[in-house]
């Protein structure tokens, strides 16, 4: 088990590095200049110039990457030409909204997702088998944007329950307001994710509902509630797992336009707004640490395999 | 029955508790929520002439020595009084005792100099007008400046938007070095800048040792007598349209700064909100005359004769209620440098003359007209489109070369030879010379001998009616012979606001200081 965490965390350096390298170079070929846009429109070019000496845009790239490669060591992540404060707080501020939104919308995919699926499979063949497929089709084809729309328009415009745009953090406004301005955006977002989970679900239910033991079991008697629980649901578990653990990834990707329609200043607005405005240290930090987190995800997705199917053997 | 009962109340009370509505933020002494077109980059607004930064401190945080009242008309605010020598070369500033700033130090007339010298230093029209010279002290209430050549505009200039010449304490200039942007943002003002979450908001708080100025009710413009009418100013930055409108829908936002075509419908006809709008912006063609096709004055003449503004104008702006066709390249709203010279050329839809004038200038089949466009900027794009229809039906090859907005700005700055024009706006401006498109340094290179000559001697002169037949002159010089650009007309800039506010409006920009409940 060590030696596994060890090699994995260890295969991590290679991927770490094509990734900075890639970004680095992808950011500084394409035109743009952030001088440019902290001096605005009127500003003479020996202004623009003498700025771009200040912040070391004039150091050949390879120089520029290296000092950036360095600091990194040095856990120094780079600072924002526009932003106060060092990186991590930075990052941090914005990763702790998009974080929230996303385990509202795969809080919200599962909490719907798994007992619909359960029940469409219990109810095989039914007319509730068929309204819940339907329904998870239409979760699947929805884009996140055009349901957030919909619902600003359908709550918030016309029946005023729950603010159309916003973010609102825990400390400065409590629980509850939090809650309120998270609620749809986390619905929009987790939508896509819960129509797979009903999928999924349905599908690996199913599977095990027709195999031999669950017939054995029906024989010897066991109750239904423990039949579907404890050995349908539980062997279930790998497949769901699976899609649960690729939503919360999915879902911090695609935060994006979430963030976009409903103002929320998490990760993916940082990163759009800084790759708009050529924050170059901030498009780079951002998606090296999105990338760790992806890689780390499927780490620990592969270690929970583990725990719930004894089955797999990591060594 | 019992637990269906349980499951429906349960579900009311959660219902309910989600969402009750915040208290009402439309009473005096509430918080105002104004939403933006964007995050500006910073708040130092005498570094940059960033519409953002302006709209949020410009006025409510910082002040300046003069303002322009609603006509445009120069009236004191920092300075209590201020006198000319006869030769105008000589600008004495008696400045207001016992003003504080937020940090509490008072201001005086080193506090002046420093911001005033900054201003002089990092706006290049401000330094061009003044030649090269400074603010001194002339006790701790008064400053003066002593030019060379005399100037009739150097109150107009600080006035003025564009890089702005603000007050702040010496102490935050001081801190930081030359040409860098100050840490702090401390001004006089009736609110103070609190705190700035990044992607958020910027929060300002009403200024409690706050001295108004003037006659209590007599706002106008950007200057007068004001009041904190908030306790706190939230502003938001939602970037996407359909959250702009339903934040406004909703209450989420009290007021917003930009209402485009499209949306403009939905709130004209509703009582529930107020559209404010004015003349705002100047669309127009800037041609690369430094190099490429565009640098043959021919090519200029040519691309002028066959465009039709209306067509280009209601492109853009869909309405004939929201622009205006007029020559002139100074604002109908400037009258002082209204001019209809050289209007016999402006709007001429002539495919003719154009065809004529480009065969003189000798274009052939392989040349390419490139229009370079802002993909962010939809107006702009689809004013770019209807040029190149219209060039293309004389059997002119034109090609958009379209970039996001960063990479547009380095193309259109640091690579002119891959562009021979581009489209943008601007607002309006107290002086001809601070325009930028008539700038030799700026995108688009007017160098033209003629064209500086005169502007000098217009920022030179003593005598207004001689300047303004010199810029009359020079105007029609450009339509006919040198054509710097195309201009397409004027456009509305218009907000939108709940009607329970009043006191917002549009001067070049949004103006909300004296923003306040209808009620209040």
């Amino acid at each position: 088990m060590h030696k596994y965490l060890l090699k994995r965390l260890l295969s991590l350096i290679p991927v770490l590095f094509v990734v900075s390298l890639a970004i680095f170079l992808l950011i500084h070929l394409v035109p743009g200049d952030p001088a440019a846009a902290i001096l605005g429109d009127e500003a003479s070019p020996e202004q623009i110039a003498a700025l771009r000496e200040t912040l070391g845009f004039n150091d050949p790239l390879p120089v520029q990457y290296l000092h950036w490669i360095g600091g990194l060591f040095r856990g120094d992540w780079g600072t924002s030409f526009f932003m106060e404060g060092t990186m991590l707080e930075i990052i941090g501020s914005h990763v702790i909204p998009t974080l929230q939104q996303t385990l509202v919308a795969v809080g919200f995919a599962t909490l719907v997702g798994v007992p619909l699926g359960m029940i469409a499979a219990v109810r095989h063949g039914s007319l509730s088998d068929r309204i819940i497929s339907a329904f998870s089709s239409v979760g699947i084809s929805l884009p996140s944007f055009l349901m957030g729309l919909c619902l600003v328009l359908l709550i918030s415009v016309k029946l005023r329950w729950l603010p159309s745009s916003g973010y609102k953090s825990i400390a400065d406004f409590g629980w509850l307001t939090h809650i309120r301005y998270m609620l749809l955006p986390g619905i929009a977002l987790g939508f896509i994710e819960m129509g797979l989970i009903i999928r999924m679900t349905r599908s690996s239910m199913l599977e095990i509902l027709n195999a031999d033991y669950m017939r054995m079991a029906k024989a010897k008697g066991v109750s239904r509630r423990k039949m579907f629980f404890r050995h349908a649901l539980m062997n279930a578990m790998i497949g769901i797992l699976t899609v649960v653990g690729l939503s919360f990834i999915s879902c911090l990707g695609g935060a994006t336009v979430t963030e976009t329609i409903f103002n929320i200043p998490g990760l993916g607005k940082l990163t759009l707004n800084a790759v708009m405005r050529r924050d170059y240290e901030v498009v780079q930090a951002v998606v090296l640490l999105v990338s760790l987190m992806n890689v780390l995800c499927t780490l620990i997705l592969d270690l929970l395999y583990a725990l719930v199917d004894p089955r797999v053997r990591l060594d | 029955m019992k637990k269906v009962l349980t499951v429906v109340l349960a579900l009311a009370l959660c219902l309910t508790v989600f969402t009750a509505s915040p208290a009402s933020a439309k009473a005096a002494g509430g918080v105002l929520n104004i939403a933006l077109d964007g995050q500006p980059e910073h708040l130092d607004v005498t570094m940059s002439s960033m519409d953002m930064a302006s709209e949020v401190v410009f006025g409510s945080v910082f002040e300046k020595l003069v303002a322009f009242n609603g006509d445009s008309k120069v009236i004191p605010e920092l300075a209590e009084s201020w006198e000319i020598s006869d030769d105008n070369t000589v600008y004495t500033y008696h400045l207001r005792q016992g003003v504080l700033f937020h940090n509490g130090e008072e201001m005086k007339a080193a506090d002046v100099v420093a911001s005033m010298n900054r201003w002089i230093d990092a706006a290049a029209n401000a330094g061009s007008l003044v030649n090269g010279a400074h603010f001194t002290a002339v006790d701790d209430y008064t400053v003066e400046i002593r030019m060379e050549n005399g100037t009739l505009y150097l109150n107009q200039m600080i006035a003025g938007l564009g890089q702005q010449a603000v007050i702040m304490p010496a102490s935050v200039i001081s801190a930081v070095g030359e040409g860098e942007l100050v840490q702090e943002y401390i001004g006089t003002g009736p609110y103070v800048y609190d705190e700035w979450k990044a992607d958020q908001f910027i929060r300002l708080k009403a200024n409690p040792n706050y001295q108004p100025y003037g006659t209590e009710g007599d706002y106008s413009g950007w200057g007068g007598y004001k009041t904190a009418w908030y306790d706190e100013v939230y502003f938001y930055f939602p970037g996407d349209n359909a959250t702009v409108v339903s934040g406004i829908q909703t209450g989420e936002f009290d007021i917003s700064d930009r209402l485009n075509g499209d949306d403009y419908d939905t709130f004209v006809d509703d009582e529930d909100f107020t559209i404010f709008s004015a003349e705002a912006e100047l669309p127009m063609l800037i041609f690369n005359k430094a190099q490429g096709v565009a640098s043959n004055a021919l090519v200029r003449q040519a691309v002028q004769a066959v465009i039709n503004c209306e067509d280009v104008m209601f492109a853009a702006y869909a309405s004939p209620d929201r622009y205006k066709l007029y020559s002139s390249y100074m604002f109908e709203s400037s009258p002082t440098w209204f001019t209809d010279a050289g209007s016999e050329k402006y709007n001429q839809n002539d495919p003719e003359a154009a065809k004529a004038l480009f065969e003189e200038a000798g274009w052939t089949d392989s040349d390419v007209f490139r229009i370079l466009v802002r993909t962010d900027v939809s107006d702009f794009f689809a004013q770019a489109q209807v040029i190149q229809e219209e060039l293309r039906s004389i059997g002119v090859n034109c090609e958009l070369v379209a970039y996001d907005a960063s990479s547009y700005s380095d193309v259109r700055n640091n690579h002119p030879e891959s562009w021979d024009a581009f489209i943008t706006n601007f607002g309006p401006k107290v002086l001809p010379n601070m325009n930028l498109f008539l700038s030799p340094s700026w995108a688009g290179w007017c160098t033209d001998e003629r064209i500086q000559n005169d502007l000098a001697a217009i920022a030179a002169g003593t005598d207004l009616e001689a300047a303004q037949e010199t810029w009359a002159d020079l105007q029609a010089y450009m339509y006919e012979e040198y054509v710097p650009v195309v201009k397409f007309g004027t456009n509305n800039l218009s907000g939108v606001c709940s009607s329970d506010i009043t006191g917002a409006f549009i001067m070049e920009r949004l103006v909300w200081v004296d923003a306040r409940p209808v009620n209040g």
